[in-house]
């Protein structure tokens, strides 16, 4: 892990040497310079000869660390497109390019320079050229020949002038010797080489000449001997050897050597001709390891090249890459949703324009979302508002878009349509397919498709659904919202549950009838029983026992229904009158045991049961008017379970602990026939009954009771058998507190 | 006479290996003497030189080749390294002067000029070295014991260019004696 760290820091080191501009510029100025001064040092040139070696090794080091540089650039790019970083295939590929690039004319030149070295080299040396250097060497040497023996003819004549000489005298003696001759230097040697005298030209005395050698000079045994001898200061010496017979014979013959410089212009050519052959074998020796060193220092120069130029590449494409990268990245960034991303614009070029672009996109992209968030917020903010303005309405509203999908719904609607669930569940659906898993709607659905069908702008219509709680009806208005421009415009319909006002404005008009006939029926009703009653007591004494007969049956006929249509309109004008409540905290259910008692022992023998909730508050009610009620209820009670021989009555009295008890409940239920389902719809309705006596106006009065008191009720048959009245009763909050 | 002639034979044999194992040019210090003369250290000595291709073969074809004989007086120290007192360097170019057919021995110190009809003589001349005046017996200390040691080798950096390169890489360009130590006193 460390490691790698070390790693990674030493490669980011690396890496920031290499991409910065200067390293790379000053490297590339170096290793032309050493490539010069290795090229110039190739040429034998004495300046940079000596560097030779070290320059290898410098431009091999060089090479080393390019290699380096661009295994860790290539080992890197390959990583990056494996990990399909952006921009990455397109670096390789420009690599590619400028590798390929560079690699082609390169290779040629290296080829051509390659045979154009070794044929090159190769045409310097020629046979011919040998040859006659061969020649002019052999030329001189006979040339030169001629002339040491002119030298040795010389050093011969010396022999008489120098006969007989001694030891003593032989310095002097050859002192006069040379000067007579051309020699510079005389030297005589006595036995086993000794030196005995010499003489020299130069007032400096010369190192004599190393005569111990075997074969370097004739010896006294070998006789005279010429040679030409090349001397320090590139000049040539002619050394002529002369044997002396000395004077004793018991004595050796002495050794003369003379040496005669050779004249200047001669001495100069031979010179020229040795050092141009020399020269020439030696560069001839040269060749091949010449070529060699050529070849090395352009595979060398060129390998640099190349491998610079690889590095250059990976240098210039990282740099080109950089802002393209850059880009690519950014526009990911974008197309995540992430708007404020800003790049570096490094230069001035059109890759720099297009990151300016891009950092203006995005500052607009980044702004127009802001503000694209803003009115969304305001619309949220609004659709809250209004949200809350439906959810409060007492009418319900739905609207749907153009294509008939649901697209707002209010609470109201959820109890109007009773959906199960809330239709806030339903919303983008097609108002269709809500219909069929929702039957109300299905209905409602049915009645509104001729409006929506046919694109009327502004209508109104009642309809009648049949729900759990029996009948409703609608008062639905529609009105088509305005279209956009690309869709049609949808409706908001607004529908309220008006059932309880139909049926409060025919109550009122029933008891408006009721009042009406009454008045009109009970006015003539007390004459015509006053008349008949008269008649029957005035003529009963004057006709005969039969007529009597048949006008008392008359008139009390007469009397009777008169009694009985007084009844009927008694009742009707009960149903009419309008309530004059007088209000007071009630105890139900001691009113209910009151009640009850009356009827403990009546005729069928039904038995009444109550179970009463002790813990019931008081209502405010009109005591006298919750008496009729419970009369009506437990009479119509015991009627319908007259004739069943185990008739039952139950009544019972609970506080609505789910409503937070603001209601108190009295159920009166009976085990009799129950009511018609046909009737049960209209069952508190005047002139309707089950029974075969009655003014079917019972039921009527105890709702209309119930109704004046704010309360409601509810006819049911039981699962059982038997019918079921429940009556809810508002509890009024000064009387609980007062009861608490 | 059967055994003499199988020696003979293997001899023979195992000639190729011999010359092959050999097959470069040689330097060896064979004897060195130092002598003190009117208070002068002297050395006397012989090294000997073979010369095989592929040096000889450059000499013959006209490259110049520079023998070095390094003399090296060291002070001897018995707890720490040698220490170096004085270095006396002695440089001898030779080279083959194709018109006279004569190898020229150059002493580069003096200058002087020696020439020989065969290499064999030069590389004897060469190698014997008699009286070569080394260091002042006054400079030196009596009390401490004092090393010299000589090596011989060819100096490579002074070939043409082309060989050094190869010198480099190849032994046989670089012939050399080593150093041969021997006690001053």
């Amino acid at each position: 892990m460390e490691t790698g760290q070390r790693l990674e820091g030493m490669a980011s080191t690396l890496r920031s040497l290499t991409t910065s501009f200067l390293p790379v510029i000053g490297l590339f100025v170096l290793l032309l310079v050493s490539l010069y001064l290795m090229s110039d040092a190739t040429q034998n040139s004495e300046r940079f000869g000596r560097l030779y070696i070290s320059l290898l090794f410098f431009n091999s080091l060089i090479l080393i660390f390019l290699l380096v540089m661009i295994g860790m650039n290539l080992f890197e790019l390959l990583r990056q497109v494996f990990a399909r970083s952006p921009g990455s295939r397109l670096t390789l590929r420009l690599i590619t390019i400028f590798v390929v690039l560079t690699l082609v004319p390169v290779s040629i030149v290296y080829y051509f320079s390659y045979r154009f070295l070794e044929q090159g080299i190769d045409s310097w040396f020629d046979v011919r050229v040998e040859e006659a250097l061969e020649n002019a060497l052999e030329l001189g040497r006979v040339t030169l020949d001629q002339r040491l023996r002119g030298y040795q003819r010389e050093a011969q004549e010396m022999i008489p002038k120098l006969q007989g000489i001694s030891e003593e005298t032989a310095a002097l003696l050859l002192n006069e010797v040379r000067q007579e001759s051309r020699a510079t230097e005389l030297y005589l040697f006595g036995d086993q080489n000794r030196i005995i005298a010499s003489s020299s030209e130069s007032t400096e005395l010369p190192v004599p000449p190393d005569t111990s050698q075997a074969g370097m000079f004739g010896t006294i045994s070998t006789g005279p001997v010429v040679r030409l001898e090349p001397a320090a200061g590139d000049v040539l010496y002619v050394s002529a050897t002369a044997l002396i017979p000395s004077g004793d014979p018991t004595i050796k013959p002495f050794l003369l050597l003379a040496r005669f410089p050779l004249e200047e212009r001669v001495s100069e050519l031979a010179q020229s001709v040795q050092h141009s052959f020399a020269e020439y074998k030696e560069l001839a020796y040269l060749r091949s390891p010449m070529k060699q060193n050529f070849i090395l220092t352009l595979s060398l120069v060129l390998l640099l090249s190349v491998l610079f130029a690889v590095w250059a590449a990976f240098f210039s494409a990282r740099r080109v890459m950089a802002p393209i990268r850059e880009l690519a990245e950014g526009t990911r960034a974008v197309a995540e949703g992430e708007f404020n991303r800003k790049l570096p614009v490094s230069n001035r070029d059109e890759l720099g324009f297009l990151v300016r672009s891009f950092n203006e996109m995005t500052s607009r992209l980044s702004s127009a979302y802001a503000e694209v968030d803003l009115s969304k917020q305001l619309a949220e903010r609004q659709r809250a508002y209004l949200q809350t303005v439906l959810g409060h309405i007492s009418s319900a509203v739905m609207t749907l878009d153009g294509d008939g999908i649901l697209r707002t719904i209010n609470a109201k609607a959820d109890d109007i349509l009773e959906p199960g669930n809330s239709l806030e569940n339903y919303l983008a659906w097609p108002l269709s397919d809500i219909a069929a898993e929702v039957p109300l709607i299905k209905s409602f659905y049915e009645s509104l498709q001729p409006h929506l069908e046919s694109g009327d702008e502004d209508w109104q219509e009642q309809i009648t659904l049949f729900g759990s709680a029996g009948r409703k009806q609608l008062m639905c208005r529609g009105a088509q919202l305005p279209a956009t421009d690309d869709q049609p415009g949808g409706y908001v319909i607004v529908f309220d549950d008006v059932t309880e006002m139909i049926k409060a404005q025919r109550d009122a008009a029933w008891g408006e009838v009721a009042r009406r006939l009454a008045h009109e029926i009970k006015n003539p009703l007390t004459p015509i029983q006053l008349s008949a009653e008269r008649l029957q007591h005035k003529l009963s004494k004057e006709v005969d026992s039969k007529s009597a007969d048949i006008l008392n049956r008359s008139t009390q006929t007469i009397v009777g229904q008169v009694e009985a249509m007084k009844t009927m309109v008694n009742a009707f004008s009960d149903y009419a009158r309008t309530p004059v409540m007088e209000r007071k905290p009630l105890d139900m259910n001691q009113l209910i045991s009151e009640v009850v008692d009356l009827y403990r022992n009546n005729p069928s023998k039904v038995r009444i049961g109550a179970d009463l909730d002790k813990t019931m508050p008081h209502i405010e009610a009109d005591s006298g008017r919750i008496r009729q009620i419970l009369n009506n209820l437990v009479k119509n009670a015991l009627e319908a379970t007259a004739k069943t021989s185990t008739g039952r009555v139950e009544i019972r009295t609970r506080c609505l602990a789910e409503s937070g008890c603001r209601f108190v409940e009295l159920t009166v239920s009976d085990n009799g026939p129950g009511f018609d389902e046909d009737m049960l719809e209209q069952v508190f309705e005047p002139y309707v009954t089950g029974k075969s006596r009655g003014t079917g106006l019972g039921l009527a009065i105890v709702k209309k009771v119930v109704e004046e008191h704010g309360g409601m009720i509810f006819a049911e048959n039981r699962p059982g058998d038997g019918a079921q009245i429940r009556v809810r009763l508002p509890v009024v909050k000064t009387v609980e507190q007062q009861k608490t | 006479m059967r055994l003499q002639h199988a020696l003979y034979s293997i001899a023979l044999l195992l000639m190729p290996f011999q010359l092959m194992a050999a097959d470069k040019t040689e330097i060896r210090v064979e004897s060195m003497e130092i002598i003190e003369a009117d208070g002068v250290y002297k050395v006397n000595g012989s090294v000997d030189i073979v010369m095989r291709n592929p040096v000889l073969e450059a000499l013959n074809n006209g490259v110049t080749l520079e023998i070095v004989i390094d003399h090296e007086i060291l002070l001897s120290r018995r707890w720490w390294l040698d220490k170096e007192v004085a270095i006396v360097s002695q440089r001898y170019r030779l080279s083959y002067h194709a018109l006279t057919r004569q190898y020229v021995l150059t002493n580069l110190n003096t200058q002087d000029v020696n020439t020989f009809y065969t290499l064999q003589s030069l590389l004897g001349t060469l190698g014997d070295i008699s009286e070569f005046p080394l260091i002042d017996t006054t400079v030196l200390d009596d009390d401490e014991l004092y090393l010299v040691r000589m090596r011989v080798y060819l100096d490579f950096d002074e070939l043409p260019l082309p060989l050094r390169i190869r010198a480099y890489s190849t032994s046989a360009w670089r012939p050399d004696s080593g150093w041969k130590v021997w006690p001053l006193h």
